[in-house]
């Protein structure tokens, strides 16, 4: 909830979604920059244990894997813009979790929720 | 008429960032001492500080507790002292990064070597903020150190190569470089720094004793007008400049001056463990502030039930500012211009409280 408050209030005023936080003598931070990427299998159902790698310029920045819902979230926030970011998607687990997927690699993109299908071996 | 409408969004969210109180910010200030002896220090730090400092296990304990208590989504702030100095920097760097955390780290540059980022690197820290406030020979007056320009030129230069996340320079305005800005801000461009905060000095620690280095209410003045007039024109080249966090605003004029509005979130979002394990809001409020201590108490006990000064401001009542026009909206400002005891801030961005004690009288 607050996410969305933070997320409307700041576009209202400065015209941007992203809020940074800089206290005092502090180093800035982003508020709310949370992205969810949901994960499916042909049939649409949503697939677990799947290994997330985001990278910027080549860097791995975080690494977490699908819950029960297919969804993994991701906080991120840089200086960069948001396509700047790779995201990789794998199957670690073989024939666990529906059976085994074939890996996605995907730029992100302003939308806060996106929902990505993977493909079967 | 769109900015009535704005700050009342903007008033709707704060009552409800408030009440909610979620703990977004932390800082540790993992060491007091510094290998500076800045003018402006507002922590008054030295090269060894001889008073009693948490321990790296203690530090580390204090992590685990964080995470278990408010898990990982709280940004962590290294501070000091120069954190840099810590002999087992390493160490927390890794734990912090182990725990999925988001950490950064305020820095004087000095320490910063291709090492030592390569370190912050490898343990991801998320977001670095350097120091510098002025040219050759201000920056080294302030800093206290001869050398200290050619130092942070460099580490600036590295820093910004290194493309941590987040970078950000800070500057501490003060009248030997108020006419510098221009120069400083060129000097940013040219370093590919992307963004910049204008702090003034507020007078705490050793800068409390030190009229040369505290802008007047005039030159703080000067000051606004210099961001007004040039924070589009450097936005445009890509360097985005803000007034720092200190200082209510009227709102028309806070968005010429910062991307968001004043809001001390001291003590609403924002919690520090000091060098001696003291509690508080914000690393630099007064001690005055002090909520409790890590030693005999449980920081997320404190941080749930006490931080009433921070969130309920009935004290202003007791001060000159509650005759001020202003009070509804700027409720005091800054906290760390405040101390408990006294009936004035230290500092006043809309008032010049060294003019008259009503404030009402001097608009």
């Amino acid at each position: 909830m607050i996410h969305i408050i933070r997320k409307y209030s700041a576009f209202v005023l400065s015209g941007t979604f992203s809020v940074i936080l800089a206290a005092c003598y502090g180093t800035p931070m982003d508020m709310q920059s949370q992205k969810r990427i949901t994960v499916f299998d042909p049939e649409n159902k949503p697939i677990e244990g799947l290994a997330l790698t985001l990278k910027l310029h080549g860097e791995t920045q975080f690494e977490s894997k699908s819950d029960s819902n297919g969804d993994i979230y991701l906080n991120l926030n840089s200086d960069d813009s948001v396509s700047s970011y790779d995201v990789l998607i794998a199957d670690i687990d073989g024939e666990a979790n529906g059976g085994e997927f074939i890996p996605k690699e995907l730029k992100l993109n302003e939308q806060r929720e996106l929902q990505v299908t993977l493909e079967r071996k | 008429m769109l900015n009535l409408l704005k700050k009342s969004i903007f008033d709707s969210y704060k009552k409800y960032e408030i009440r909610k109180h979620s703990l977004e910010y932390l800082f540790l200030e993992i060491t007091n001492e510094c290998n500076f002896s800045c003018l402006h220090c507002g922590s008054d730090c030295k090269t060894s500080s001889g008073t009693p400092m948490l321990t790296t296990e203690s530090w580390l304990e204090i992590i685990n507790h964080v995470y278990f208590s408010f898990g990982n989504s709280v940004r962590i702030i290294l501070t000091g002292g120069e954190p840099l100095l810590h002999p087992n920097l390493e160490l927390i760097c890794q734990h912090l990064n182990s725990l999925g955390f988001k950490y950064g780290m305020v820095t004087n540059g000095w320490l910063l070597s291709e090492s030592k980022i390569a370190m912050l690197k490898q343990h991801r820290l998320h977001s670095i903020t350097l120091s510098l406030d002025g040219k050759y020979e201000s920056h080294n007056k302030l800093r206290n150190n001869p050398n200290a320009f050619n130092n942070v030129t460099n580490a600036l230069k590295l820093t910004a190569a290194a493309k941590f996340p987040l970078f950000d320079v800070v500057t501490c305005v003060y009248p030997s470089n108020l006419n510098e800005l221009d120069e400083i801000a060129a000097m940013l461009v040219h370093f590919n720094i992307k963004r910049w905060r204008l702090f003034r000095i507020f007078p705490s620690g050793r800068a409390a004793d030190n009229n040369e280095i505290l802008l007047s209410y005039e030159q703080t003045r000067q000051m606004l007008e210099w961001i007004k007039h040039n924070k589009s024109k450097y936005g445009e080249i890509g360097l985005n400049i803000n007034l720092s966090c200190e200082g209510w605003l009227p709102f028309a004029e806070d968005m010429q001056v910062r991307d968001m509005p004043f809001f001390c979130r001291s003590g609403i979002n924002i919690a520090s463990i000091l060098a001696n394990g003291d509690i508080t809001g914000c690393s630099n409020n007064h001690e005055s502030f002090v909520q409790g201590n890590v030693l005999t108490e449980n920081f997320a006990f404190i941080w749930n039930k006490r931080f009433l000064p921070f969130r309920k401001r009935d004290w202003i009542k007791r001060t000159v500012c509650n005759a001020c026009k202003h009070v509804k909206s700027c409720q005091g400002g800054s906290i760390h211009l405040w101390e408990l005891d006294k009936n004035r801030p230290n500092f006043c961005y809309v008032v010049d409280l060294d003019k008259k004690d009503k404030p009402e009288e001097n608009q």
